[in-house]
Formats: structure tokens, sequence, C-alpha cells
């Protein structure tokens, strides 16, 4: 008895044996890190997962264009969300309950580390085919030098991080520095990317083209013209796989908004946007006709509207054969009592002006860019997938055309506004009844280019910049002109309305980031 | 033997209700008497005798019952009874509410017998963790909850039923069915939301939900400091709850039944303003904006005038329905019940349904015990959904619930009126959500005891979860133009989760003339693997088949797995010296698979010691004072509940792709790093002091304790934000956080027996105070709803943090006049500005605390803490003869709420409703309070100003309950029941508070952001009646 009860004591203490192995356990649901960026697959990957952010809230699928848009003169806000009329009216306060305010920001340099990724350790993967990863970097270079070109256009301040690791203290840059980050970053691309993918199924990947494109844009923002006509000059000399010119303008406007014709001949970078969910992935759409379109039932919440200026621009001038400029009807929904039979979502304007479910308005003016209005009855936040172009040729040519302009080489910036025109079938400007006298005066030239791109290029997002360009933002007189254009200008403040501001939380957490002036 | 009575009954008349030590020595040597005599006499069939409490008075209306036999009656008003003996065993049961029952083999007649009161209190046993102690012995911290109470709450949850019951222990909840009590015990511990550790029969649960009956609680501990939680320190410094289940006695099989049914409501209405007033109002909403007003009704229109609470509310019901059965030999026992809940909700929508079926047995042989305790649940709960309670008061009463004109039927609104809620009733009508769980929870365990003293016990304990939710979703316009996609989707929710813990004691317990002590050495090892998965599809093919396959778009599916593991070894050695001086010591070593090889382990000391004052010879002479302790605990608990599984690294996330091609695109999925992790996460710390004094005074009719505590928490795992610039919204977990938490407890109680009158009155009050150390940013960090709580290092965690607002500029001059002085600080010169240039009359007046002459983020200021500096509750029981009563009162006192359905209805800005009698500006002089109706954005609209913060005292009448038992000389006529008890039970039967919103009684939020009120569901009232049989 006494034996077994001291059995019993030892095989008590024989439970006692610990068993610490059971303590290691690995992550059954997630790649660690330490495994990943060695193989041609995951740099693949992980290139496509750079591509994301473009179609982030904060980027192209929403804010950029609502920041971009309503805040210039061509658009303005009645929504009954406050802070979204805030966005467009200068009121924004230095408050993180402003989605834009915040997500743009988080989303663009979100952006930028995920390029960085693919930028830190492409050079270093064992990848026997060279040429496909001096194409990967070239479009991470591409990508990263967006998030810093929206970084300097809509905050103008702010880090620039070159690797994935970031500094606890960062060195803040200004405006013209980020800038010429993104020059930088485009110019590595341009280096790295091909002309034209040979295989469709690479359609709407970047090219040399984007990355031209986009340096013409920064060029201008910087001022340096002679940099924009030769960039520019070397997008027309691209050729295509056939020796034909790669870029040239589509016949028909409209080609330039719609799902049918996308990444087409006139476009040098396109934001790829498509229907979903597929698979349950969702914001493969953009929100863009949601928040910017007509307000009838399930259609748009019409959070930002056209101005109605934007419909004067276009009819201040005819085409050759008396008709409207085919671009209004393009850009614009609007009450048009000669055709009262169009349909708008599948129904007319006035059935949309009774309908008690819808605030469609007389007076107004929409945006119709980007809208499904003629193949769906309702907008949805998945359902659209209309690329968004934002390079493309038409844009380019008026920008080669300021540059000449700017250089003092006026007489040579007619050409590249007629072939603007042209497509639209307007007179060239040297036949224009209505623009006469402009000769070779650069001002009065400037002044043209700035209603020709008005009309070309009216809700593409570009305005805001361009009116940063021309140096509207800093005169009072101008912000006058624009405040009759845009009531709401009325609350701009000249050194402040310019700037978004920082979201408080960045300003609070990192060192030496300054909120931008007026917003403290 | 006549002559024997009377010289009893004379000794009684003539001493009645006083003590007399005399009484008592004759009443003894006749009972000896009575024995030796007792051979020599053959006893009669029919007998009589005295009942007498330990005082020698007489008691009256005990139950006294012959054994097997349907005599029974009850004493007289002398304590006397006479019965009839069954022959074959001569045994009398004698019973009586308040005293413990005796069984007696008679041996002579007439006698007396002496019922000892039931006083729990001194020898009362408590369980600990891994044992029991008594409640005498204690040095920790631990609140034993009145399980009698408990018991009276109406309510599926425990952790509801333990509000306002236990000192320290702070319980929030909401009137949802099937949902349960948020619990912090002693304040909030953690950064992270960490609940108290439940702990069934000795089985950690995993689960938030405690899928078991009410009806089968034994009882309730809750351990408070490091001592008493030490053993359970790995998970335990959040608290732990002791729940045990009944278990068999000895004795014949008990059947058990108890009923109830009960109706419920929802007992405030927000007051709303009719079509008309609200209509007025808009009106001149458009009209300070200077624009056009929609919604002018055509002439003879009828307006519809929507009361959206009533179409909402209704009446709930309540069943509870347990059996139970049960007995026992010397060598084992055995109980089983089942219980079935079924709760329908107060608002459309809503319910729950549980059964449960439990089995709890255990036997000896020898040195050998073996036995087990299990569990099976299963529940059926359809959630609430949306914030309905929200858009009640927001929806505008012009609009229909049902509009025939819409296509989808419902109501939402339109041009004229447009609104941003959602049709309530509608969201709650084409959702047909069900949740299904299924629990099996228990343990077995083995024990020897092969020396003496020595136990050795081996105990596995299970719990096994799974869920499948199933949602149906038909599609119908709800909300102002919200067009929906999809005609119906189909969601199914499956997954389990299984947690086994195997643990190893050796206990044992050794005593040496005064000096005896126990020892207690254990290896416990745990693991809980998880997994669930996630399938959605749309757009069923054929109406009413809601299976997956029917789904035709757009499906998809996910899951993930997940698992954790623990081990720990722990020791523990409790010493007392003449039941005067007690100490104890516990130590544990506690491994985690949450944290990195690096810092997998540590190690937690803590030590306690008590001095029972009372036990002190000097002591003897104040024989008011029954007991009293002094005690005193010092120790260190860890906590890792606040960290994911595999925190420690940074992983490839799948989710994100590029789109590419012509035509009809593709989508190319990516991957990348999306957040940046730390590796060097490590346990947190919780370093507790406390003091405690418990008292017994004038024969135990007064008894309480008080206690103080003061922990320091350590380590804290706390999310840091990193700045976005580093191109993650991740925020990694890191050991940044500290806190201090300080709190007195105090318990007062009295107890009084008068006759057959019988009463128990007892107060608890707790006070904590929180102080944040520190923080992983900066010394602020904001949280809430706008932003509006901040948690700033030397305060509380998460107060209020608000613009302060001045009444309202009721002209132009007043808004002239509201200027500043701004002195720049370079030139030296002055200028004066005009604080609010924007403001019109009729706009609120906000001060410019930081005198910057603007009304900016700089002026908030802290303005109090959403916890309460109080809380406590007050409980008052009573029996006379066969009836009990019962009143609980719970109260907090000292909280501030948040109140964001005011923000909704009264920022005047626009699309919503308002409350009724709303005194807005309209004119010079009209209203100081609330500003002037305006479409569009103001400075009225801020949602981060004191407008919108109100006192969230109050005073609750939790429990009423009157129940009447049936004598037993009634029910032994029936020859089939033992005891038979009804009752009434109202909950929640009035709020004194001066809160505006629903309910000041608000659950949820993280820890930072505690306090608001976003349209939670408020608790309800309900009364219930109920049957308790037994047979």
């Amino acid at each position: 008895m006494k034996n077994i009860k001291l059995l019993i004591v030892v095989l008590g203490l024989v439970a006692f044996v610990s068993c610490d192995d059971m303590l290691n356990l690995t992550n059954p649901n997630q790649q660690d890190t330490s495994n990943f960026w060695k193989t041609e697959q995951d740099l693949i990957d992980g290139l496509n997962a750079a591509y994301r952010p473009l179609r982030f809230n904060g980027e192209y699928r929403r804010w950029l264009h609502i920041l971009y848009i309503s805040r210039s003169d061509e658009g303005y806000s009645t929504s009954p969300n406050p802070t979204f009329q805030s966005y467009s009216n200068f009121k924004t306060i230095n408050n993180d309950g402003a989605e834009a305010v915040l997500y743009t920001w988080l989303d663009l340099y979100k952006g930028i580390f995920w390029a960085n990724q693919v930028l830190d350790n492409a050079p270093n993967a064992p990848l026997k085919d060279n040429d496909l990863r001096e194409k990967i970097i070239g479009q991470a270079y591409f990508l990263r030098g967006i998030g810093y070109f929206n970084i300097a256009g809509v905050y103008g301040r702010g880090p620039i991080s070159l690797t994935s690791y970031v500094e606890d203290n960062p060195t803040i840059f200004e405006q013209t520095d980020i800038y010429l980050q993104a020059q930088k970053d485009f110019e590595e691309a341009r280096k790295r990317l091909p002309a034209y993918w040979p295989d469709e199924k690479d359609l709407g990947r970047v090219t040399k083209g984007s990355a031209l494109g986009m340096l013409v844009k920064v060029s201008a923002q910087l001022h340096e013209w002679s940099k924009v006509i030769s960039y520019s000059d070397s997008i027309f000399s691209l050729k295509n796989s056939a020796g034909q010119p790669l870029y040239e303008l589509v016949a028909d406007y409209r080609d330039n908004f719609t799902e049918t014709n996308e990444n087409n001949s006139e476009s040098l970078f396109e934001v790829q946007f498509m229907s979903g969910p597929v698979n349950g992935v969702t914001q493969l759409s953009h929100e863009r006709a949601k928040f910017l379109g007509l307000p009838a039932n399930g259609c748009s919440y019409d959070d930002g509207t056209a101005s109605n200026i934007v419909k004067t621009d276009l009819e201040l001038e005819r085409t050759i054969d008396g008709k409207v400029d085919p671009r209004l009807k393009n850009t614009l929904f609007y009450y048009d009592p000669n055709n009262l039979s169009e349909l708008f979502y599948g129904k007319t304007w006035l059935q949309w002006e009774n309908d008690p479910n819808s605030s469609v308005k007389r007076a107004k003016v929409y945006w119709k860019k980007y809208t499904n209005y003629d193949t769906r009855t309702t907008e949805d936040h998945e359902n659209n997938g209309i690329n968004i172009r934002v390079v493309r040729l038409a844009d380019i040519y008026l920008m080669y055309a300021e540059a000449l302009n700017e250089l003092g080489r006026t007489s040579e910036s007619y050409q590249y506004i007629d072939k603007v025109r042209r497509r639209v079938n307007l007179p060239d400007l040297e036949n224009s009844t209505v623009f006469t006298g402009i000769g070779n005066d650069p001002a009065k030239m400037r002044e043209q280019i700035i209603h020709e791109r008005s009309c070309e290029l009216a809700g593409e997002s570009w305005r805001w910049l361009d009116l940063e360009r021309w140096g509207f933002f800093d005169s009072a007189d101008k912000i006058a002109w624009l405040t009759n254009r845009d009531s709401e200008f009325a609350n701009f403040v000249i050194g402040k309305s310019n700037r978004f501001p920082i979201p408080y939380r960045e300003v609070n957490l990192v060192k030496g980031l300054k909120q931008n002036p007026g917003y403290e | 033997m006549s002559n024997m009575s009377l010289f009893l009954r004379s000794l009684y008349e003539g001493s009645s209700l006083q003590k007399r030590p005399i009484r008592k020595v004759l009443i003894c040597a006749f009972l000896f008497l009575s024995l030796m005599t007792v051979k020599s006499q053959s006893l009669p069939s029919v007998v009589e005798g005295v009942v007498t409490d330990e005082a020698g008075v007489p008691l009256i209306g005990v139950t006294v019952q012959a054994e097997n036999s349907k005599e029974a009656t009850t004493t007289d008003i002398s304590g006397k009874f006479r019965i009839k003996l069954n022959p074959e065993n001569n045994l009398l049961k004698f019973s009586s509410i308040g005293y413990l029952p005796q069984n007696i083999k008679v041996t002579t007649s007439p006698f007396t017998i002496v019922l000892k009161e039931d006083t729990k209190l001194l020898d009362e046993v408590v369980v600990v963790g891994y044992g029991t102690q008594k409640k005498k012995d204690l040095t920790g911290a631990i609140s034993v909850v009145n399980t009698e109470t408990v018991k009276k709450q109406v309510t599926p949850d425990i952790g509801i039923a333990l509000q306002g019951l236990a000192t320290g222990v702070h319980v929030t909840s909401s009137g949802e069915p099937g949902t349960v009590a948020e619990i912090n015990v002693r304040g909030i511990g953690s950064m992270s939301n960490v609940s108290p550790l439940y702990v069934i029969d000795g089985v950690i649960m995993q689960g938030s939900q405690r899928e078991f009956s009410m009806n089968d609680v034994e009882s309730v501990q809750v351990l408070k400091d490091a001592a008493a939680a030490a053993l359970y320190g790995a998970r335990g410094a959040n608290g732990v709850i002791l729940i045990t289940t009944k278990k068999g006695k000895e004795g014949k099989m008990n059947i058990d039944f108890n009923a109830s049914y009960g109706i419920s409501n929802i007992s405030k209405r927000l007051e709303m303003m009719n079509s008309l007033e609200f209509l007025h109002t808009q009106r001149q909403a458009y009209e300070n904006a200077d624009l056009q007003w929609p919604g002018e009704p055509a002439q003879g229109q009828v307006l519809i005038n929507t009361d959206w609470q009533d179409a909402f509310f209704k009446t709930g019901t309540t069943q509870d329905y347990n059996l139970s059965i049960s007995g026992g030999s010397k060598n084992s026992n055995y109980l089983f019940s089942f219980n079935y809940y079924d709760q329908d909700g107060v608002v459309i929508g809503p319910s729950h349904q549980r059964f449960n079926l439990r089995s709890n047995t255990e036997a000896r042989k020898g040195i050998f015990t073996v036995g087990e305790n299990f569990t099976l649940g299963r529940s059926i709960s359809v959630p609430l959904i949306g914030s309905p309670f929200v858009d009640l008061a927001l929806m505008p009463p012009i609009i229909p619930v049902r509009n025939p004109d819409n296509p989808e039927e419902y109501g939402y609104g339109n041009s004229s009126y447009p609104t941003y809620g959602s049709n309530p009733i509608g969201l709650q009508e084409t959702r047909d959500y069900n949740q299904y769980n299924n629990r099996v929870l228990g343990n077995g365990f083995f024990q020897v005891e092969p020396i003496k003293g020595l136990q050795i016990k081996t105990n596995l304990g299970i719990e096994y979860f799974n869920y499948f939710d199933r949602y149906k979703t038909t599609y119908k316009q709800i909300r102002y133009l919200t067009v929906e996609k999809y005609e119906t989707s189909l969601q199914e929710n499956n997954g389990d989760q299984l947690s086994w813990i195997w643990e190893n004691t050796m206990f044992y317990q050794k005593s040496i003339n005064k000096h005896s002590f126990d020892a207690l050495l254990g290896y416990t090892a745990q693991k809980t693997t998880s997994r669930g998965n996630t399938a959605i599809g749309y757009n069923i093919a054929t109406p009413g088949l809601w299976v997956l396959d029917q789904t035709t778009v757009d499906k998809t599916v996910s899951g993930s797995d997940g698992a954790y593991a623990m081990t720990s070894i722990l020791g523990r050695v409790n010493y007392n010296y003449n039941d005067r001086y007690l100490a104890q010591i516990n130590i544990r070593r506690d491994g985690s698979s949450r944290f990195g090889a690096n810092n997998r382990f540590a190690t937690f000391p803590s030590a306690s010691v008590g001095w029972r004052i009372s036990q002190e010879s000097f002591m003897k002479k104040i024989n008011w004072i029954d007991d009293l302790k002094l005690r005193a605990s010092y120790g260190t608990l860890g906590d890792q509940q606040a960290v994911g599984n595999y925190a420690y690294a940074t992983y490839i996330y799948t989710s994100e792709g590029a789109i590419f091609g012509s035509g009809d695109q593709t989508y190319y999925p990516g991957k990348i790093q999306k957040g940046r992790a730390n590796p060097n996460l490590k346990w947190e710390e919780k370093t507790v002091f406390n003091l405690g004094l418990d008292f017994s005074l004038i024969n135990q009719k007064i008894y309480g304790s008080i206690e103080y505590f003061d922990a320091k928490l350590n380590n804290l795992l706390i999310t840091k934000d990193l700045p976005w610039i580093s191109g993650t919204d991740v925020s990694p977990i890191t050991n940044y956080g500290k806190m201090n938490n300080k709190g007195i407890e105090f318990q007062l109680g009295y107890r009084e027996r008068k006759k057959d009158f019988k009463y128990d009155v007892s107060l608890n009050i707790s006070s904590v105070r929180n102080k944040v150390l520190n923080l992983a940013n900066d010394n602020i960090y904001y949280s809430g709803i706008n932003g509006v709580s901040a948690t700033e290092v030397g305060r509380s965690i998460g107060e209020f943090y608000v613009l302060r607002t001045d009444g309202i500029f009721q002209n132009q001059d007043e808004v002239n006049n509201y200027k500043a002085t701004i002195v720049d600080p370079e030139t030296g010169t002055t200028t004066t500005k005009l604080i609010q240039p924007n403001a019109q009359p009729g706009d609120i007046r906000y001060k410019d605390l930081d005198g910057d002459g603007s009304i900016t983020n700089g002026d908030r200021e802290f303005i109090g803490s959403p916890l309460p500096k109080f809380e406590g509750g007050l409980n008052f029981s009573c029996e006379y003869k066969g009836f009990d009563f019962n009143l609980f009162f719970y109260g907090v006192y000292g909280n501030l709420i948040y109140n964001n359905v005011k923000v909704n209805l009264e920022s005047m800005n626009g699309t919503t409703n308002y409350p009724k009698n709303l005194k807005y500006w309209n004119g010079e002089g009209t209203s100081n309070t609330t500003p002037r109706p305006y479409i569009g954005q103001t400075d009225n609209t801020i949602a981060y100003s004191d407008r919108w913060i109100e006192h969230g005292d109050y005073l609750r009448l939790k429990n009423f309950q009157l129940g009447y038992s049936l004598p037993t000389k009634m029910l032994n006529k029936t020859n089939l029941l033992e005891r038979c008890r009804i009752y009434l039970t109202g909950q929640n039967l009035f709020t004194l508070t001066g809160y505006s919103g629903f309910d000041p009684e608000i659950s949820g939020g993280s820890v930072f952001a505690k306090g608001y009120d976003d349209g939670h569901f408020p608790p309800v009232r309900s009364f219930t009646c109920g049957l308790q049989v037994t047979f």
C-alpha cells in the first residue's frame, strides 16, 4: 500500500513536467515579412499592391477630385454635410473630423510607403530577368512620384522618404522641393518604362508616356517651361509598333470619359477602374459620380456641383457649323429646352425635376464627365468603372502652347491650341469671331489659354493646380475675378486657402512638421 | 411527564425574550436527564416538545415533519408542537427559514430542540483559486456576492445581475436581448477594454457569452487584489469572477422546478415635435439660411404625423423555465438541470432564446475522488440592426413608417423632407438575422489523497464553442437617396473555438498545535484554437430558398485561424497561527505564445497577511465585537489579453491589388506589408497594495468591511499612433501605458430578527480614482465621437475635453462687443479682434479660453470624466411568515455623458426632428441655451462643446421582489410538494436622473471613449411573476 501511495506521488510530480514548446506558434493566416520579396512573383505581387493606392478614397477614387474640382471656380458645394461644404468654400478648419484632409494625406503616404517597399527590395531580389526588374522599378518610381506630386499640390509641405524605413525626425520639405522629388521619380520611371506594353493584358500599366506626361505637369507647376517643351517633344516623338505616333487625339471628345474607350490613343496616364466587387474585392470603382453628378434618386449625392460659369464658358463660341460646343453636352448635365427627350439614368430632365426623391433643379448644372448616365439607372459606390484619365494629349497640347507662350514664342502656341479646338469643330483661334486681337501678346494669349483649358479640361481635376500655377491665389484682383465666377472665393484667404491643412494628428506626431499658415 | 412539561412552560413564561444563562443550563440538564432515562421508557407514538433558538427563545412556525410519513405540523406561539411519529424510524425533521434544518431521532418525549441560526457569515467557506478558504481566514480582497440577490434579477447574464452587489465591481449593460454586461473590477485596468476573467467550476472561460443558467449558480466570488487573484494571475490582473455551480446534496432526490413569465418595455420616451411643430421649425431653419423651404405643404394636404417611437417600441416578454434533479449519498452526489430561457425584445426585431443542460456529479471511494461538471448550451439570438435609437429621434414625423407611394413600401423622406436617418422599422423588417451558438463547458477531475492532508489533483477543463450566423437581407429602400444595388443577400458566418486547460495541483495541509499551514503547487497548460469563415452571396435565384447555393452574384468567402497557448507554474503557502495571525505567499511563472521568444516568460509574486484582532486576549472582554480582522496584501500580476495572437511580427497582406487589361479589365491581387510591428512586446504588470478591515459586531447583527487599494499598472499594452507619413494607419501595440487606480470600498450591513420577522439591510459604496501616468504618443490622446474625449497624462482616462459655451448672442451688438485684445509679441502693438466674426444673433457664444481672439481647439478644457466618482447598491430584504420581500437600489454619482443623440437633434442645422417644447432662439431674449435653426454649417454645429455633455448620475430601483411560500402544513397535505413559492419581480421600476436621453446607463466604447450615448439600447423595465416548487 505504501508503495502504491508513493507511486501516486511520483506520478503526480510527472504531471508537472513542463512543455514550453507548445508556446511556439506561428501565424497560420499571414506570411511573415521576412519570407517575402524573394521571388519574381513576390515582386509582381508587391507592385500590384503599389498600384492600389491610386484607387484609395484619398486619391483618385474620391477626394482628389473633390479637392481639385470643388475648391476651384469650376465647382461649389451645397452639400447638407457641412464638412463637405467646407472643402469647397474654404471654411475647412484644423479639425480631424474632415475626411478629405485626413485620407488624402494618409493615402498618398501609404502609396509612397508601398512603392518604397518595391524600390527597396526589387534591386536585391534574386531575379534572372533584369529587364523585368527594371520595368518593375520604373513603375514603382512613377507611383511614388504621383504620391509626392499630389502631396505638393494639396498640402504643399511634408516629409520625403526614399526608403520603406521611416525616420523618427524626418526633414520637412516645402512645395517646390516636393515637386522636384516627384520630377526626379518620374525621370527615373521614364528611363525604365517602355513606350507601350506589347501584351494587351498589361494595358493600363504606366508607360514612358505616363512618366513624360507627369513630367510635363510637374515641370509646368515649377514654371520650368523649357522642360515642358522638351518633355512634350519626347511625347510627340513616341512611336507605336507600326511606327506611327503613339499618341493622337481621339476623334470623339466623349471617348475620354467612357468605359468603352479606355486607354485610348489620347491617354497618357489613366487610373484603372472597373465595376465591382469582383470576388469580394471592393473599391475597384471610383465614387466621383456618386459625389459629383446628377442628384437623381440613387445617383449622386451632389455634394459638389458644377458652377454655371462652366456652361457660360462653353457657350461663348459656336462650332464652325454654328452649333453648341459639343464639349458642353459631354461635360455637364443641364436643362436643354431644345432636347427634352434626352434621357439621364433612364428619365428625362423633367421627370427628374418632378420626382420627389430627386433634387434636380433647372437653374443648376451638374457634372456629367465620368458618369454612367447612359448605361445605368443609378450610381452606386461600386459600379462606376470608368477609368479616370489623369493626363491626356489635349492637356499636353495646351501645356505646350502655354510653355511656348511663357517662353515668348506666342506665335507658335496657336497651332497646339487649334489642334484641340479642331477636334470639337471650333474654328481655329485665328479665325475666331469671339476671341480676337490676341496677336503675339503673351498676356492675352495667357488669358486665352486659361479659357481654352477651362473648356477642354473642365471637371478633370486640373483647374485648381492651373490656378495656382497662374498665380491666381496670390493676387487679390484674381481672387475677386474668381469670386465673380464662384462666390465661395469670397472666403478665400490669401496665404492660407491655397493650401489644405495638414492633419492635426500629424502635426502632433511628427517633430518639425508645422501646420500650414492660417490653420494653426 | 406532564409535570415536566408544566415545569418547562413555567420556565418560559417567566423569562420570555431575555437571555438567561441559567435557563440554558436548566434545559441542558433536562435534556441530559431525558437521555438518561430514555432507555427505560417506551416511546409513545405521539410525541411533543419545544423548539427554541440558541438563546432559548421559543420559535414559532417551525415545520416539524415525521420522516416517511404524512404527518407534519408547525410549532405554536410558545414553540410547542405535537406530532405522531413514524414508528419505523422515529425520525423528525425540523426546518424553518433562517435556521439550519435538523433531523432528530426521537428517543424521549417531551423534549426540546435547539435550532441553530443559519448564519454563514463567519464560517462561510469561500471558493478561492484552486481551493476553498474560510471567509474568516481570508487575507486578500474578495467580494462574496449574495447569491440570493443575484438570483432575484431576471436576466440571462450573470454579469448584469452582479451590478451593485459587490464592491469594486462596475457593471454596465444594455437592454438588447442576448447581450452581456461590461464589467470593470476596481476601475479600468487596461488600455484596451480587457474584461475580468470568468472561472466556472475552475474552468477559465475564453468566450464572452456565458451560456449557462443562473439557476445553476451556487456561489459567486470576485477576486480583486493581487493576492486573491494570484493563482489566476496570468489573466487575473483585471479581476476574477469565480462561479461555482450547484452540487447535489446528501439525502433523497430533490426535484426543483422554477418557472417565470415577464413583460417588459422601454420606460422612457423622448418627447419629440409633431409634424406641425417640426414644419414650423424647419421653415425657420431654411429662412434663417436664406434658402427656399421645399417643405411647404400643399393646400389641404393632410399632414402625416408619425410617432416613430410608438411605431418601433412594443411590449417584450421573458420566459424562464428550470428543472433540476439532485441528490446524493455519503460518497456521491449528482445534479442534473435543464433550463429554457426566452426573451422577446421590447422593440421590433431582437430576441434571444437559450437552452441549457447541466450535469454535475462527484463520487468518492477511499482515497480517490472523481467528478465532473458539464453544461451544454444553445442559444438563438436575433440582433438589433443599425442604430435605431438614433433614427427614431432623427426621423421627421412628417415621414410615414410605410409609404405606399414608394415602390418599396417604406417611408424615408423626399426632397421636400430630406433626412439622413434610415427607417428603423424597415431596417429590422428587411433583415432576418439569426445567430446560433452552441457551447460545451465543463471539467472532469480526479483526485487522490494518498497521505492524510495531501491531495493530488488533475483537472481537465474544456470549453468548446461553435457559432453559425445566417443573415438574410431583402433590400428595399429605407433611406432617402440610397437605392440598393442588390435584391437580396445571404451571409453565413461559421466558426468554432476549442479551449482546453489542464491543471495539476498538489495540496498539503497540516496543523501542529496552534500552527496550521497549507501549501499548493501547480502546473497548468492551456491552449485555445479557433477558426472562422464567412460566405456572402447576393440575389438568390428562388425567393424563399435562403441557402448559399441559391445566390447568384458576387459570392465571396473569407476565413482565418488562430491559436494561443499558455503555461504556468504556480505555488501558494498559507500559514495560520492560532486563528489569529494569517499569512499567504503566492508565486507564479507564466509563459504566453503571444509574446516573442525574448519576452515570453515572466514571474509574478504576491503576499498577504491578516490579523484577527478579535482573537487577541485583550479583545475578548469586548463582547460586542464578534470578529475584527485587519488584512494587507501586496503583489504583482501579469496580463496578456490586450495583445493579439501574433502581434510581435510584421506580415504581408494579400487584399490589395491592381487592375490591368483591355475591355473587361482584370483584377490582379497583390501583396504588401501594411503595418509596422513591435518585436519586443512583453507582459502587462499590475502591482496592487490592498488594506482591508472586516468586522462583525453585536452578535453578527452588524457586519461589513472597509477596503483601500492602490494599483499601479505598468507596461500596459497600448497602440502607438504612428504618424501617417510612415505609410501606415495600423497602430502597432507597445508597452508604453502606465496608470494608477486608487480606491475605497465600503460595505455595511445590519440584520435583525424579531420573532418571525427577519430583515437585512446592506449598503455598499465603491469609489475608484484613475490617473494616467504615461501614454504611447504625446501626453494627450484624443478619442471618441467627434474627438470629444481626451486622455491626458495626470488625469483620469478619457475625460471630456470641450469648448465652453457662454449663452447665445442676443443681438448684433453682442456679436460686435465680443472682442479680444491681441498683443503682437514681436512689435508689442495691440489689436482688437472679433472673436466670432461670423456669428449672427441667435448663435452660440463660445468662451475664448486661450485669449487668442478666435475659437479653436486651444479653447477646449477638461470638464470631467465619464466614470462615476461613486457607485453603490442598497439592498433591503425581509421575511415575515411565508412572505419575503426584496428591494434593491443601485446608483452612480459624478459621471458625465456625451449625448450624441442630442447632437443630432439640437444642432439645429437641418434634417432631423427636434425635441418637443424645445425653446430655441427666435428673437432677442427667447433663448440663452439653444441657438436659432439654420440649414448649413455654423459654429452652432460644433460637436465638441459642453452643450452635449450632461450629468449621468442616477438612482435606480433595480429590483423589487415579493414572494410567498405556501405553508408547509398545507403542502404536506398534497403529499407531493415540499416547497412552493410564488413571486412577483419588478426590474428597473424607476430611475431618478437628470439625464435627458433614454437612459444614463451607457455601456460600450473603448476605455478611452466611455460615456457616449450614441443611441444605445436602454435597460428595460420589466414585471415578472414566477413559481418555484420542490417535489
